[in-house]
């Protein structure tokens, strides 16, 4: 799924935030990345989700070798990524609704066709009443709810979350995790970054990844199967079989 | 099509823009354009009208003695080249002095020419008809029309170089200012775009959202000015054609004309967006 061979990453003629990343991330795993603040998660997290390229080193990435990807060819796989900005990364003048729309839309799906999963996604997420609301008016916590209902509305074959419970509660956040479980249990492959050890601890199976001065420290961890989950999950998300 | 009229679902994924300077810069744009265009129009119809106007007609010009006036006139009359003759009244002659001289104008002592109209038949040689006359009648002139309006309409002609150039020059400020508008668009939707560009849009896609704005604004800039300047075109015509009328020069535009500067509007509003759009591929592949 993923693949890093020393990967090295600076900004601008700066020092190299990221070194020698070396790891290999298996489709359908779910993996934790944690850190001191500065060590370099959001770095890592950024050359996930294509927001950054590596000065040096290779990326490869559903089977494909990324640095010989021309820049055309980039939306096409970010199309199957999902990412939960830990600033939310809102439309500000679209509703809760468009917002969770936008995937599908950028896909290239009809109203027709986005209405019901999209609706069904922000019940999932507790906002069903939300839906015509603008960011402004949300909470961070609801905020947050919106941005990983757009991040899995459009089922990517990759998750990746920069600190995805922060803003909510306890109760929230197993649900969201529950919603993460679920969608691995699919297929999807999650990388979570978090300093939340409760989390961690939450999902069992899950491996760990810690990053040390822009250095994966010990990518440690059981890689188990996952608990399955009692929560109804939405049909955008699960198929009938599964709903 | 699509790429300039996407959907109303997709239109609203950028926000509305209350104030925007486009719509205005191309109207003003637009509206000096067709003033400039419809100047230069008018100045082509004047120079077409001129030539035609002066085509077969010459002048007779008499300085000698009374006598050679008769006779100049009685051998242009039997001359087969020649359709028609028409003196000028001496009247008329001191009323044109008059514009010069004034009450001087009106002295017996002034010595005055003699001059004709002299309209030739179509094909005729006017130049072998003018060395005949001179040969029989020692100090008479046979002169065309086109050569005595030779430096105006050199001068006009000018005029013309300078209203393509002036035309140019405007295409070129519009195309600026179209480009200045297209960056700034994208500069007041940068954050926005970086989150289209995260969940996997294109860059035709995000094009179209941009450019599909641009080329309202210029649609609605052009109808704008086109409309604000043929105001002006019509409250100005009836003065110029009382102006230039006694020259004989019809200031009307043609319907060709009318429909150049109809199309001016619509080349405009093209221009604009085709220059935005080049202007927004460039800068959106300078993003990540």
């Amino acid at each position: 799924m993923v693949e890093f061979e020393r990967v090295g990453l600076r900004y601008g003629t700066g020092t190299e935030v990221l070194q020698d990343l070396d790891f290999r991330l298996e489709r359908g795993g779910f993996y934790f990345l944690t850190g001191a603040s500065g060590a370099g998660k959001t770095s890592l997290l950024k050359l996930l989700y294509l927001a950054q390229r590596p000065t040096r080193g290779r990326v490869r990435l559903f089977g494909e070798e990324l640095g010989e990807a021309p820049r055309e060819a980039l939306p096409a796989f970010r199309r199957r990524i999902g990412v939960v900005f830990q600033d939310f990364r809102l439309v500000r003048h679209l509703s809760a609704f468009d917002n969770v729309a936008l995937p599908l839309r950028i896909a290239g799906r009809d109203d027709r066709a986005i209405e019901g999963p999209v609706r069904e996604m922000l019940a999932w997420v507790g906002l069903a009443d939300r839906a015509s609301a603008r960011p402004p008016t949300l909470s961070g916590g609801e905020q947050q709810r919106v941005a990983i209902a757009r991040a899995v509305i459009a089922q990517p074959e990759l998750l990746v979350a920069d600190e995805p419970t922060g803003n909510v509660d306890a109760a929230m956040a197993a649900r969201l995790i529950s919603l993460f479980e679920a969608l691995n249990r699919l297929g999807t492959t999650v990388v979570v970054a978090t300093h939340d050890l409760g989390l961690i601890a939450a999902v069992k199976g899950a491996r760990l990844m810690r990053l040390e001065g822009g250095k994966l420290a010990d990518p440690t961890g059981e890689l188990r199967h996952p608990p399955r989950t009692a929560d109804p999950l939405p049909s955008a998300i699960l198929p009938q079989s599964f709903a | 099509m699509k790429a300039f009229f996407p959907p109303a679902s997709l239109r609203r994924l950028l926000p509305e823009q209350k104030r925007r300077a486009a719509p205005w810069i191309v109207g003003l744009m637009t509206f000096v354009t067709v003033i400039v265009g419809a100047f230069g129009l008018g100045i082509i119809g004047a120079i077409d009208d001129l030539r035609s106007a002066s085509a077969g007609q010459w002048s007779l010009q008499v300085t000698g003695p009374a006598g050679d006036a008769a006779r100049a006139e009685a051998l242009l009359r039997s001359a087969p080249e020649v359709a028609a003759i028409e003196r000028i009244g001496e009247a008329e002659l001191r009323a044109e002095l008059s514009r010069w001289l004034g009450p001087s104008a009106d002295s017996l002592d002034l010595p005055l020419p003699v001059l004709a109209d002299v309209t030739l038949r179509a094909g005729a040689d006017g130049s072998r008809l003018a060395g005949r006359l001179e040969a029989a009648v020692p100090g008479t002139r046979l002169v065309p029309y086109a050569d005595e309006l030779a430096p105006l309409l050199g001068s006009l002609r000018a005029l013309t170089l300078l209203v393509a150039g002036l035309l140019l020059v405007l295409a070129l400020a519009m195309a600026a200012a179209v480009t200045l508008a297209a960056r700034s668009a994208l500069d007041a939707n940068r954050s926005t775009l970086d989150i289209f560009h995260g969940i996997g849009a294109t860059d035709a896609q995000l094009l179209t959202l941009l450019q599909h704005r641009i080329a309202k604004d210029a649609m609605i800039g052009g109808g704008l000015g086109a409309l604000a300047a043929a105001a002006v075109l019509v409250l100005a015509a009836l003065p110029a054609r009382d102006l230039l009328g006694p020259l004989g020069v019809a200031t009307l535009l043609r319907p060709a004309d009318l429909l150049f500067l109809l199309l001016l509007p619509v080349v405009q509003a093209l221009l604009a967006t085709m220059v935005a759009r080049t202007t927004l591929r460039k800068a959106l592949a300078a993003i990540t």
